[in-house]
């Protein structure tokens, strides 16, 4: 029978929203979630599923791998990083280039380079480094109006400030 | 009898329906296509020859741009080629974790096939958005798992990067009954529906034998009734534990091949169901040295990936860099009927058939 099709796929349609706006309803006007932030762990799989990007925004996952950070050390305020190189030799792509000074256990990072243009979150990096010295953020909204796609330490551990973390891998639960 | 004279158009590389940059040379009589040539490599990236001079670990990230819709069935095979080289265990969990991260894969894979197929066809977008809403669903999963939506970079030789977060299953459970309703749903209001039988049924039509001819594997080989599958045929991993079937259709058009994705997705279905329920504790990967240096020799492994059979063939010479990476990719192979399922056809039907075998280009140039 001609027709048929149209009348079911527009059955599917009216069900969807129906699915969509009849759960949701009780976010009528204002759509946003609360505080802009919309959580993923315990989502529902009906109901409203778009999201109003700058206004509302997606808590990012434990895990999610963004712009790279240096970590400190919580008692001397110094970054971890020993300059031992094994990020740099991990990166596929060559992203990271660094410099440092002294020898042994005084040795200490002087100058870090991460190329985020060039970088592509793969954590390679993170995991071959002993030291809990850069893990990745959650940072990722990382346009720039310029091309100063390059990130210096200091750069580097302003982000890792914002997180606050101190060790390596505590949300891939390796931590060593 | 009156004479016409043949026209050659291009259609693409800048193509809404190609799926990417690929440029098809077409020779018409009126709208009839009388020759088809295919020209790609726009998307070279030389991924091979790149990851010859990486470490084994450090070509992982770059499967994943191999055919960056799956690419956790990417990462998948080149771990398993890289253990054969190099003779590694992977512990039983990982297995699983594998399995059924593979499977997710191959949901996300042909929802989006399904969807680009009608999107091809000028169902302008709603069924796309409703197979995207489900993958989305999936690749929450696996950015909670791997970090990032697209690019895990998951699976790695030994096991896999990290055991699954805490969330991980509870969340899975829940979903497997709402994708088979995802399902169902499609043939509810897609599979009897009028327009899209009169374009797909027995247009692209591509005979077993001709399908064997052209090595083509998955989907659309088995759409073509060929009861072949690497995971039944050649166990790899832990598949030989599962129990699921390998569907098969007969026609070998268009409307067979949107059948037989719909069948694989209830199997793939199936499969996760078992998974979730036997998972076992333990280790999620064996150490395995960031420089590894397997022993001289060469492995090719190949697993059922969403598109069809993917392998990767490795040449150690005993250092940390493969001598040889070379990858069998499957859309690239699929491809090459295209102007076998094409002749004789219209124009229209050139972006329904090239829907039908699904393939993504960056898989195709590498
Ligand atoms: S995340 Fe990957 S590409 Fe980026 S700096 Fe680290 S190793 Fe290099």
């Amino acid at each position: 029978m001609y027709g048929k099709g149209i009348v079911k796929g527009l059955w599917v349609t009216l069900k969807h929203i129906w699915g969509t706006y009849a759960k949701d309803i009780k976010r009528f006007p204002r759509r946003y979630a609360p505080g802009g932030i919309a959580k993923r762990t315990d989502y529902d799989l009906y109901g409203l599923f778009t999201l109003q990007y700058p206004e509302e925004r997606y808590e990012m996952f434990p895990r999610f791998r963004g712009a790279l950070m240096h970590l400190r050390n919580p008692e001397t305020g110094e970054p971890n990083c020993t300059a031992c190189g094994a990020c740099e030799r991990a990166c596929p792509h060559g992203v990271i280039s660094l410099e440092g000074e002294g020898k042994g256990k005084d040795r200490k990072v002087t100058a870090y380079r991460y190329d985020l243009g060039r970088c592509i979150f793969c954590r390679l990096c993170v995991e071959s480094c002993n030291f809990n010295a850069i893990e990745l953020s959650r940072e990722y909204e990382l346009s720039r109006y310029k091309k100063d796609f390059i990130l210096e330490l200091d750069d580097l551990l302003k982000i890792g400030d914002k997180y606050g973390i101190h060790k390596t891998g505590e949300a891939w639960g390796v931590t060593e | 009898m009156l004479k016409t004279e043949t026209i050659t158009i291009n259609m693409g590389p800048q193509h809404p329906s190609t799926h990417g940059v690929f440029r098809m040379v077409l020779t018409l009589n009126g709208e009839t296509i009388v020759d088809l040539k295919p020209m790609f490599g726009y998307l070279h990236r030389g991924l091979e020859k790149t990851s010859e001079s990486r470490t084994y670990l450090q070509a992982v990230p770059f499967t994943d741009r191999l055919d960056y819709i799956c690419s956790m069935s990417n990462n998948f095979a080149y771990a398993v080629a890289v253990e054969k080289l190099a003779g590694i265990e992977v512990p039983l969990r990982a297995e699983y974790i594998r399995v059924i991260m593979a499977e997710l894969t191959r949901l996300v894979n042909h929802m989006l096939a399904v969807g680009f197929l009608f999107n091809d066809l000028g169902a302008w977008y709603t069924p796309v958005v409703y197979a995207f809403r489900e993958r989305e669903r999936i690749l929450d999963l696996f950015e909670m798992a791997s970090g990032s939506r697209m690019m895990c970079n998951y699976i790695r030789p030994g096991g896999v990067a990290a055991d699954l977060p805490a969330e991980f299953l509870p969340q899975l459970r829940k979903m497997i009954p709402h994708l088979e309703n995802f399902v169902r749903e499609i043939r509810f209001y897609l599979s009897d529906n009028e327009i899209f039988k009169a374009r797909a049924v027995g247009v692209g039509f591509l005979p077993a034998d001709m399908a064997v001819a052209y090595s083509i594997t998955g989907p659309v080989l088995r759409a073509s009734g060929v009861k072949y599958d690497v995971r039944k045929a050649e166990p790899y991993s832990i598949y030989d534990q599962f129990d699921f079937d390998v569907p098969t259709q007969v026609a070998g058009d268009v409307y067979a091949r949107y059948l037989q994705r719909l069948d694989e997705m209830d199997e793939s279905l199936k499969i996760l169901r078992q998974a979730v329920e036997r998972i076992p504790e333990g280790e999620y990967a064996t150490k395995v040295p960031s420089r590894l240096r397997p022993p001289k020799g060469e492995a090719y492994a190949r697993i059922e990936a969403p598109k069809g059979e993917l392998g990767f063939y490795l040449v150690s010479d005993g250092s940390p860099n493969p001598y040889r990476w070379r990858n069998r990719p499957p859309s690239l192979i699929n491809l090459s009927a295209l102007r076998e399922m094409c002749l004789g056809h219209k124009v229209a039907d050139v972006v329904t058939i090239l829907g039908s075998i699904d393939i993504t280009l960056a898989d195709v140039d590498r």
